[in-house]
């Protein structure tokens, strides 16, 4: 056989097994690769943070028990329980601290789910993606046949650009952190632009 | 001599063993405080709904209504009704303990998100993993091989429970598109997910803490 013919073949093989190798790097990249590596005191520090914010909430709630037990204070207890589920419920519009993020490209539907997930659980207080507040009554999010996502109805497209009322430093650093979401997300979705600002007000509807 | 020094010597091994059991202990303590923390703050909220049901029997409807209203949209009423479960379960030879987390016989976070966001994408009212609460806000994430939902540890198999209308919730899982790395995953037999149609579901009141001190409201 010409050694010019045997060489072609060996590097057609080569190239052939570097394809099928890249094609299984990718597949693992899907649903094994969506949640973090955590370790040992990330997992003690979500325990503690978790029973602080336990033990604040058993507090206001036994406060809130007492005033409604004292003849005079029960209305107004009543009053700022209302006012405090109005903020959360998506009821009424809001205002507070925070940040948008806006990613620019193509973004698959459980990447966009994995990346809320990332902010409820660094301690977003309220979310917004493209306009739409996710509150318990927002439909969730859905892939239409072409791609595009679907969020409580309505088709969102590229940028997407997430706002977010919470303690921004915190819920930033742990998104931007090595290994975190916005690394798992870039290895992903190769090409997509992603830019941030921190911003003293954010409105929500 | 050289003997005695030998055996007085705590190994690496010991280190490393007290080193384990120092951490699960203290694990330990956590979860058992989570555990009375969050029964201590579904029976106040259980003991405020009393006080404030004796309050309406006064005379006080409209503010009330309003707020069993928005107790409603929290998740903060327990819903019965009818609807299904998801049972998603590890491979009967993967061990969750000391498994790589990368492991394909091992149930992901990420599965149970893509179900439960499946469930809300399907209008579902009230949705629950392993007895947890979903609201908006709650995550679901792993530590290790550990998935916690609304930051509390849980077990498998995981039970995402939903009511809501059957027929479109199962028409929803029955589309593999959805959910393609779960079924692929089922397909080689690697996990295992079991949908079961119930006449009676019954999904507990949220029992975490709901953070709102950044937020104020638009007067």
């Amino acid at each position: 056989m010409d050694p010019r013919k045997i060489y072609i073949l060996v590097v057609a093989i080569l190239l052939g097994i570097f394809v099928v190798a890249q094609n299984k790097s990718f597949n693992k990249l899907d649903v094994l690769s969506r949640d973090g590596k955590s370790n040992v005191f990330q997992e003690i520090q979500i325990l503690k943070e978790k029973n602080l914010s336990l033990k604040s909430e058993m507090d206001d709630l036994e406060a809130n028990l007492k005033l409604l037990t004292s003849q005079g204070d029960a209305l107004k207890a009543i009053d700022d329980e209302i006012k405090r589920y109005t903020k959360i419920s998506g009821q009424s519009p809001i205002f507070g601290p925070g940040f948008y993020i806006k990613f620019e490209g193509k973004i698959t539907t459980p990447w966009l789910v994995d990346f809320i997930n990332e902010l409820w659980s660094t301690g977003a207080q309220a979310v917004a993606v493209n306009g739409i507040r996710i509150t318990n009554e927002t439909v969730g999010f859905d892939s239409l046949p072409q791609g595009q996502v679907l969020l409580n109805g309505s088709i969102l497209s590229s940028p997407f650009v997430i706002e977010v009322i919470g303690e921004s430093s915190t819920i930033l650093g742990n998104i931007e952190v090595g290994g975190g979401i916005l690394q798992r997300m870039k290895a992903a979705l190769p090409g997509m632009k992603v830019s941030y600002e921190r911003k003293d007000i954010i409105q929500m509807q | 001599m050289s003997w005695q020094f030998a055996s007085d010597a705590p190994s690496d091994s010991n280190f490393l063993a007290d080193e384990i059991s120092a951490r699960e202990n203290l694990i330990k303590g956590f979860l058992d405080e989570q555990t009375y923390l969050q029964s201590r703050i579904v029976f106040l909220r259980k003991e405020i709904e009393r006080e404030q049901d004796l309050i309406k029997s006064q005379g006080t409807e409209s503010s009330l209504t309003e707020l069993e209203k928005l107790k409603r949209i929290l998740g903060l009423s327990e819903i019965t009704g009818k609807g299904l479960e998801v049972t998603l379960n590890d491979s009967p030879i993967a061990v969750r303990q000391g498994e790589d987390i990368s492991s394909k016989g091992l149930i992901q976070a990420a599965d149970i998100r893509d179900v439960v966001n499946l469930m809300n994408a399907a209008s579902a009212d009230a949705i629950s993993v392993n007895g947890q609460r979903i609201i908006a806000s709650s995550p679901i994430s792993s530590v290790g091989t550990t998935i916690l939902v609304n930051n509390s540890y849980i077990s498998p198999p995981f039970v995402v429970s939903a009511i809501g209308d059957p027929e479109i919730m199962i028409q929803r899982l029955s589309n593999r598109a959805a959910l393609p790395e779960l079924y692929k995953r089922v397909q080689e037999s690697k996990v295992s997910m079991k949908v079961s149609l119930r006449e009676w579901v019954r999904i507990p009141i949220y029992n975490g803490d709901l953070k709102y001190n950044y937020i104020n409201l638009v007067e």
